[in-house]
């Protein structure tokens, strides 16, 4: 008999007026921290029937549907999903279907959207996940995306990716507005915290950091042996620094992956690389709030970006040795 | 014509049989390309640059190794390998946060491994100095740092260069004693490298080479 707890989670996709790469949710099942993940080939899941003004409840569906489309054709990761039908339930409902809907939550005027999960305490399996989209915000399904409103499957994506078990990439740059809220000037992953901005339409596509998240979590397709991991500390005057973002940089691909030193004595590792020497850049996590990604609780944001004097490889299959990279206070 | 004979008894390595080269090469540094790190603008249009980078092979000094047979006095055919370690040099710049401009470096593990052919220009010899021409292809493999993972490619070269032959015999186990200088240019293709294009590395080497 499966005994199953509610998290309290609120894993929220913001507006921009406000405020292992890849970030995995993880449980605590005993002692050990379990990463939160479905276990089943097929997750099934539901829309609500509610429509909201210019999206109908075929559209949100259709919308939905081609977000889970993108996650599921990630040639290196495995995972499956299916349309199951319409309901009348409505997200966060813990009535053992997961349901994507449009709900009114005035009071959660910068959350777009947001996802929550039922557990397995004793594996950790999610076997329950609902998103709702707040509909006190306009929302658009137009191809092309729509001026002045927020496009769907953008968030949609983003949400399924919580939906899957990742948390928050800080792959991106803001700066603070005269009153206060953030304005993204830009991202590198779908799982930024804080969405590019209305009509815009580019988190309908995964980047490199949302790819090797999803991967890792459900890894397919020869990823383990074909991608390797750059490992190491960050440092401050010889002491650990928690909570670093730390990125890694393929020239020759392109392609951005994140990670944070949350491990022992500041340790980080960022896995899901295409092997090959990778440039490594230090920030503080200063583009969101600290509490979009984990407990603010120890983490240090007092250095600066710092990039890596040593190229750092990254093994097929493998593990780089442990660079140590230091940095200093700001 | 009798003159020119003797030369070539004289100061040649006899035909067909085997010399072997041991020297100093110089292989020289080569962009390997240019690659920004970019994140998606929210104004949707040009990428927003996080920072850029320059990456190059760095000069550096390397082991020379040839075997080669003259086959006639206009024609011969040689094997070389070259082992260097020279330092890939990424330039960091253009941070967007302000973090300072670095230059991130890894050690390589270089070797080439090639066979061409040699045309000896007798008609322009020079104090005893017999010049030639040399082109081939070959093999280009490198190990990164902590020979952790390996690239290949491989190469084309023309090139030329001069040899001189201080002792000769006609019999005996070692038939010859002499040096040569090489210069050559290297097109590279595959290996470490930022753009998937070839690339070319100028190379000199001094050897000195015995014949048997």
């Amino acid at each position: 008999m499966r005994r199953a707890v509610t998290l309290l989670v609120i894993l929220a996709f913001l507006t921009p007026q406000s405020a292992h790469a890849y970030l995995h949710l993880t449980f605590s099942v005993g002692s050990t921290q379990t990463p939160l993940k479905w276990d089943v080939p097929q997750v099934r899941w539901f829309a609500t029937d509610r429509a909201v003004p210019g999206v109908s409840a075929s559209q949100f569906q259709t919308a939905v549907a081609a977000g889970f489309a993108t996650w599921e054709a990630v040639p290196t990761a495995s995972i499956a999903f299916q349309f199951v039908g319409f309901t009348s339930a409505l997200p966060f409902d813990d009535d053992g279907i997961s349901t994507f809907g449009f709900d009114a939550a005035p009071d959660l005027d910068r959350v777009l959207g947001a996802t929550s999960f039922v557990v397995d305490v004793t594996t950790g399996e999610i076997v329950e996940s609902d998103v709702f989209f707040n509909s006190i915000f306009t929302w658009s399904t137009a191809a092309a995306g729509e001026a002045g409103r927020f496009d769907l499957q953008s968030v949609a994506t983003h949400e399924i990716g919580h939906f899957v078990g990742l948390g928050h990439s800080a792959l991106g740059e803001t700066e603070i507005r005269p009153d206060g809220g953030r304005r993204v000037l830009a991202s590198g992953a779908v799982m930024f915290p804080i969405s590019l901005g209305r009509g815009i339409t580019a988190d309908r596509t995964l980047q490199p950091d949302d790819i090797a998240g999803v991967s890792d979590l459900y890894p397919d397709g020869g990823f383990s042996d074909d991608t390797g991991t750059v490992t190491g500390r960050i440092l401050r005057n010889g002491r650990a620094v928690i909570g670093a973002h730390v990125v890694a940089f393929n020239p020759r691909t392109g392609a951005l992956i994140g990670g944070f030193s949350l491990g022992e004595g500041g340790a980080f590792q960022i896995g899901g690389l295409t092997p090959g020497a990778h440039v490594v850049r230090v920030e503080p996590l200063d583009d969101a709030d600290v509490d979009s990604f984990f407990s603010p609780a120890g983490i240090d944001v007092d250095f600066q970006v710092t990039l890596s004097p040593q190229l750092v490889v990254a093994p097929e299959g493998g593990a780089s040795d442990r660079v140590e990279i230091s940095v200093r206070p700001k | 014509m009798c003159a020119a004979s003797a030369a070539h008894a004289q100061t040649d390595p006899p035909l067909h049989r085997l010399q072997l080269a041991g020297g100093i090469a110089f292989f020289g540094g080569a962009s390997l390309g240019d690659a920004d790190a970019n994140l998606r603008s929210s104004t949707g249009t040009d990428p927003y640059r996080l920072f850029a980078t320059s990456t190059r092979l760095a000069s550096a000094p390397a082991l020379d190794l040839r075997a080669a047979v003259d086959l006639t006095r206009r024609f011969g055919v040689e094997a070389h390998a070259l082992y260097g370690h020279p330092e890939v040099q990424t330039e960091i710049s253009g941070d967007v946060e302000g973090a300072p401009a670095v230059t991130a470096v890894e050690r390589l593990d270089h070797y080439l491994i090639d066979g061409g052919i040699l045309v000896f220009l007798d008609e322009f010899r020079l104090k005893g100095w017999q010049p030639f021409a040399a082109g081939g292809a070959g093999y280009l493999r490198q190990l990164h740092e902590g020979l952790t993972l390996t690239e290949e490619g491989h190469l084309f070269y023309v090139g030329g260069g001069a040899r001189r032959t201080f002792v000769a015999r006609t019999s005996g186990f070692l038939r010859g004693f002499g040096a040569r200088g090489d210069v050559r240019l290297n097109i590279l293709s595959g290996g470490i490298t930022v753009e998937d294009k070839s690339r070319s590395h100028l190379s000199v080497s001094g050897s000195l080479f015995v014949v048997f």
